[in-house]
């Protein structure tokens, strides 16, 4: 695969590893976690993104849509999104900007131009690259090509991942990052069918994986969802995982749940089927303390 | 921790203030008495009469000897910006203010000597026919003259804090280096001496004569001052009960005895030294270099340590105790003036950090006291500017940044790198270049060695405005009609012939601002500040009028610079290389402000905007700049030099673009311009803040005297310390590609959105507006609406 679907490259990440980071998210999730704060990243392909309070109902987007997915209703237009193609045609015609494409494809070469001008930040932070998403893993090919460029141009790699891949693809893939930020977000294989849709076998073997045969260096991030992941039982599980099968050198970063996610699911026009809360400052500190009991450097946020 | 008596004079440091008019009144009696004496002799008078006789007074607590004015907290009369009268006065109390003195007298003063103001100067070679009138109406240059009679009172009725005279608009920091070595006794030996050496074969000889003995008498009249205050601490200690306080209060005799006769020998003398005279000479003023603190006061703090006189807590009280008696030596202006502009704006600047002249790092332990002093004892008053060079102490760095991060909206952050370099560049000393301070916003200067007279603000869009519409502005022909606006068949030639209006422009104001230069030197001599700049005594030639060793009397601010680049780079790509649109057919779509050419808007909208390192759009900003600068540069300033330039908004992009039409950027008519001068318009940053430096790193801001710049972040964004040291590292990245200054606003939108609701709950809250931090809920709302606006950074998760 040379190029890959992304959707976003956030220059000035100062939480995705040390330094001053531009972080690449890669549309495409093999996961569908209930919390997810970034909605576009699940599917691989280009999709609409419609800002509802923009839009005057002016009807320019319903001429100009070639597969009629376009209709005006209560002074708005609504989007059928069975027919929509994502083609973008709309998007050059709304004159209120009420339209986006989120998705477009790119080279590791045109990719490497981008995260090059940020070179100068990266040197004088200790900072680089991360790859996240969605799953870069996903695009295994094109992230080995990516890293290798960016090892010759000395440039610090990270990459932000489920762990939710075949052996192969994350032995290749990840030997060539300086940093793995690896997401545990259930220990009860059921509860992670639940909130994730997918087992979790996979993702604790990888984990296993990076930390002993690969020696990886790496930093485990648990987001914490009120509700979902948070109970005492769930992290103390992950905290003896941790101790037990990987290493107590791997540090904890605690990642409160935050609703940004929310507005995007608005613009994708989903129905709202999830609200949560984002956790208080005393529960992140009590869970903190569940995991320092075990051993565990355990830190609230992502700050490196 | 903060002592006690710090705590109390803290608590009451907002406290609404008083307008007094006790200097009022002793400049209308004395220039009664000296009627038809020369005006030198008069003001020099006037301003020993003040020392003389301005009531004295010490507040419990407070060991620092001097105020401002005649009453606690209070602000005195500007004796040269116009009259408060009964309306005034009646606005004043209903705002809140109080008013220390008889109304009747006042009322009654206000006939006897007519004020003369800077604007009167200018006034007395206008007249409604000239050619500069239409200029000074259209606003072009901030602020807006209504007309000949409205002009003269531009700054209507004000009040500030100081005892100098006004109208003293000069951006300037005194050698209080020198003076604190010297002592007063022997800058007036030296008078003497001068004199002496005077023989009078030229008409020179006589005037500098006078012009020393002047001096003379100020400097003893600050001295007298001094002996004023003490005679104050020493008859307050013979009643005084409280052990304590008589104790402090005897010290405060002793050392108001010898300082500032004499040379400063401890810490304690050498702060209230510098205070008296940083309080007779500078002050009033609202824009000033306070200097390189740590560097002053370096020297007596280390004898004083290392002889166990003093310590760190001592020197943090009185640090805080000059935070809060320069608060108070603020501004008040006209009803109309409160209401329409800018949260008092004050721009004392002191500067910590940077580089020694010798070129080793100046940081020691007072740069982190006075940290330290800002932490404790925050207010929008002074600033604090932190020199960054590369050799600046990380910790020091960051402790800047915790105290921005805190909400404090200081210190600002200036890069040696580029300052010094301008320094060079113009043929400054390399050792005079290094020890440089900010005064105003982030304006260069050298202690005692250069001033800059005029940094008036000029509004850059509004030339286009006005190049298209035919040199018209408001039904006032101000510029040359350019004919039609289709007969240029490419870029180059359209852009030749605008850029040949926009130099008019510049032309024209630099004819005001000399106008405004002359003023000053004519009307308003300042033998006493004179003193304390560099060879003041030896030359006796007033500071504003002679050539000083660097030379940038005469500073000219534009105003939206990036509006008008990204402006030109649209009607480059849509007028004359994707031909779209007519240059006629986008004039008609401004006129009609967009309205019914809403398609025209989005075009011009989606013309790339600086702010996102795209190189064809930076590269017309950064050329515009440069052209700017250019044209500065070959305007004779009165002073015998050329202009120069400082891309600084001040407060302008909101009044300016207030009177600026739609512009092609897609603008709307009476829209806020862009901030600051590398800021990118509102909004319109939307690859994040690196790339907004790469763009504003391709400014060529080594010709300019100061390049502001401000971003604003969420405080989640750099919660975790570790997030300082990022930020830390982008500022050096930033300097170290020539980059001037930095500044940001960390402030929760929620928060400044609940305080425009309840302003009663946001009292302190503080913000950066350009060079300059105010309180949110005293500006004016267009401005409010304009920070609430800006692109707000956030690191997500």
């Amino acid at each position: 695969m040379d190029e890959a679907m992304i959707f976003n490259i956030q220059s000035f990440s100062l939480h995705d590893g040390p330094g001053i980071r531009t972080t690449i998210f890669f549309k495409g999730c093999p996961l569908k976690c209930l919390w997810c704060h970034n909605p576009e990243s699940h599917k691989a392909a280009p999709e609409l993104l419609f800002y509802k309070e923009r839009c005057t109902g002016c009807g320019i987007c319903v001429q100009a849509c070639p597969r009629g997915a376009v209709v005006i209703k209560d002074g708005k237009s609504v989007n059928d999104r069975t027919k929509c193609a994502a083609c973008g045609v709309c998007v050059k015609v709304c004159p209120s900007g009420a339209r986006e494409i989120s998705g477009k494809k790119i080279s590791a070469g045109e990719l490497m131009e981008i995260v090059e001008k940020d070179r100068m930040f990266y040197e004088s932070s200790g900072g680089g690259v991360t790859l996240s998403g969605g799953e870069p893993l996903i695009y295994g090919e094109f992230a080995r090509e990516f890293m290798e460029r960016c090892h010759k141009a000395g440039i610090h790699t990270a990459v932000e991942t489920s762990g939710y891949t075949d052996e192969e693809n994350l032995r290749r893939t990840l030997a060539l990052a300086d940093l793995v930020l690896f997401d545990i977000k259930a220990m009860d294989e059921n509860l992670h069918r639940k909130l994730t849709g997918v087992s979790n076998e996979k993702i604790l073997k990888n984990a296993r994986i990076l930390c002993h045969n690969m020696k990886k260096k790496m930093v485990i991030r648990i987001p914490v969802v009120p509700g979902c992941n948070d109970g005492k039982d769930n992290i103390e599980k992950t905290a003896r995982f941790i101790k037990e099968k990987l290493d107590l050198s791997v540090p904890v970063h605690l990642l409160p749940y935050h609703n940004f996610g929310t507005a995007k699911e608005e613009r994708l026009e989903w129905e709202r089927q999830n609200i949560f809360s984002k956790p208080e400052e005393e529960q992140m500190a009590q869970i903190k303390t569940w995991m320092e009991n075990y051993g565990i450097a355990a830190q609230i946020g992502g700050s490196m | 921790m903060m002592r006690e008596n710090i705590k109390k004079l803290y608590a009451n440091m907002r406290k609404k203030t008083s307008v007094s008019m006790e200097t009022y009144r002793i400049i209308q009696e004395t220039y009664r008495e000296m009627t038809g004496q020369p005006m030198i002799k008069c003001r020099t008078q006037a301003f020993y009469n003040i020392m003389a006789r301005i009531p004295v007074f010490i507040e419990k607590g407070d060991i620092l000897a001097g105020n401002g004015a005649a009453c606690p907290g209070g602000l005195e009369i500007d004796y040269a910006n116009g009259i408060w009268n009964r309306y005034e006065i009646d606005e004043l109390k209903k705002d809140g203010y109080g008013f220390y003195g008889d109304e009747e007298e006042l009322f009654k003063l206000n006939e006897s000597v007519p004020p003369y103001g800077l604007n009167d100067g200018i006034a007395e070679v206008l007249s409604e026919d000239s050619f500069l009138m239409p200029f000074l109406r259209s606003g072009m240059a901030l602020v807006k003259w209504e007309g000949l009679e409205h002009g003269r009172q531009t700054l209507q009725c004000g009040a500030q804090g100081g005892l100098n005279l006004t109208p003293a608009q000069a951006l300037v920091c005194l050698d209080y280096e020198s003076a604190l070595k010297t002592g007063l006794e022997e800058m007036m030996n030296q008078c003497d001496r001068e004199m002496e050496k005077l023989s009078f074969e030229t008409t020179e000889e006589y005037d500098r004569y006078i012009y020393i003995k002047c001096m003379k008498k100020s400097l003893e009249g600050i001295c007298l001052y001094a002996e004023r205050m003490a005679d104050l601490a020493g008859k307050m200690a013979k009643t005084e009960t409280d052990e304590g306080w008589k104790a402090q209060l005897l010290q405060m005799e002793e050392i108001c005895r010898r300082v500032p006769r004499y040379p400063a020998r401890t810490f304690r003398e050498a702060v209230q030294m510098y205070w008296f005279i940083f309080l007779t000479v500078a002050c009033p003023n609202v824009a000033l270099g306070m200097g390189r603190l740590d560097q002053i006061f370096y020297p007596y703090y280390k004898k004083d340590i290392e002889a166990g006189r003093i310590t760190d807590e001592d020197v943090l009280e009185l640090f805080e105790l000059l935070r809060i008696k320069d608060y108070h030596l603020g501004t008040i202006q006209s009803k109309d003036n409160r209401d329409q502009t800018n949260g008092e704006a004050k721009w004392h600047n002191i500067v910590i950090g940077g580089v020694k002249p010798d070129g080793s790092d100046a940081a020691n332990p007072l740069s982190y006291l006075i940290l330290k002093a800002l932490r404790e004892c925050p207010g929008a008053h002074p600033t604090v500017t932190l020199r960054v060079a590369e050799s600046t102490p990380e910790d020091l760095l960051e402790m800047g940044l915790e105290c921005v991060r805190m909400g404090l909206s200081m210190p600002a952050f200036v890069g040696d790198k580029s300052y010094i370099k301008y320094l060079t560049i113009n043929g400054v000393d390399i050792k005079d270049a290094r020890d440089y301070v900010l005064t105003g916003c982030i304006d260069v200067n050298l202690p005692g060695k250069s001033r800059t007279m005029t940094a008036c603000m000029f509004v850059t869009p509004m030339c286009l405005d006005v190049f298209l519409n035919h040199g018209i502005k408001d039904g006032m022909v101000l510029g040359h009609d350019a004919g039609d606006l289709d007969q240029w068949t490419d870029y180059e030639e359209f852009e030749a012939a605008f850029k040949d209006e926009f130099k008019y422009f510049i032309y024209l104001m630099s004819q005001y601002c000399n106008l405004m230069i002359t003023s000053m030197q004519r009307n308003f001599p300042e033998p006493v500040k004179t003193a304390f700049m560099y060879r003041g005594i030896e030359d006796g030639i007033d500071y504003q009028i002679k050539q000083m060793p660097f030379e940038n009397a005469g500073v000219i601010c534009p105003v939206g610079l990036v509006n008008l680049g990204n402006a030109l780079y649209a009607v480059k790509k849509l007028v004359y290389e994707e031909r779209k649109v007519t240059l006629s057919q986008l004039k008609a779509a401004m006129d009609a402000n967009w309205k019914g050419y809403e398609d025209l808007q989005k075009m011009c909208l989606e013309a790339e905007k600086y702010g996102n390192d795209i190189d064809g759009v930076d590269k017309m900003v950064g050329d515009m700049y440069a052209c700017f600068d250019e044209y500065c540069h070959e305007m004779k300033c009165v002073t015998g030099t050329i202009y120069r330039s400082s891309a600084v908004s001040i407060f302008g992009h909101a009044p300016g673009g207030a009177m600026t039409g739609a512009t092609p950027d897609g603008r709307f008519c009476g829209e806020t311009l862009a901030d600051a001068g590398a800021s990118p318009m509102r909004g319109q940053d939307v690859n994040g803040p690196l790339a907004v430096i790469r763009s504003a790193i391709k400014i060529p801001q080594d010709s300019y005297q100061a390049v502001l710049f401000n971003m604003k972040f969420q405080p989640a964004a750099v919660r975790d310390d570790r997030d300082l040291s990022k930020l830390a590292a982008m500022i050096r990245t930033y300097f170290s590609y020539g980059g001037k200054h930095i500044q940001f606003n960390i402030v929760d939108e929620k928060e400044l959105l609940d305080a425009r609701v309840h302003p009663e709950n946001h009292e302190d809250l503080m913000v950066r507006v350009a060079g300059y931090s105010a309180y949110y809920v005293q500006l004016t709302q267009r401005l409010q609406d304009e920070i609430l606006a800006r692109t707000q950074n956030e690191a997500v998760r």
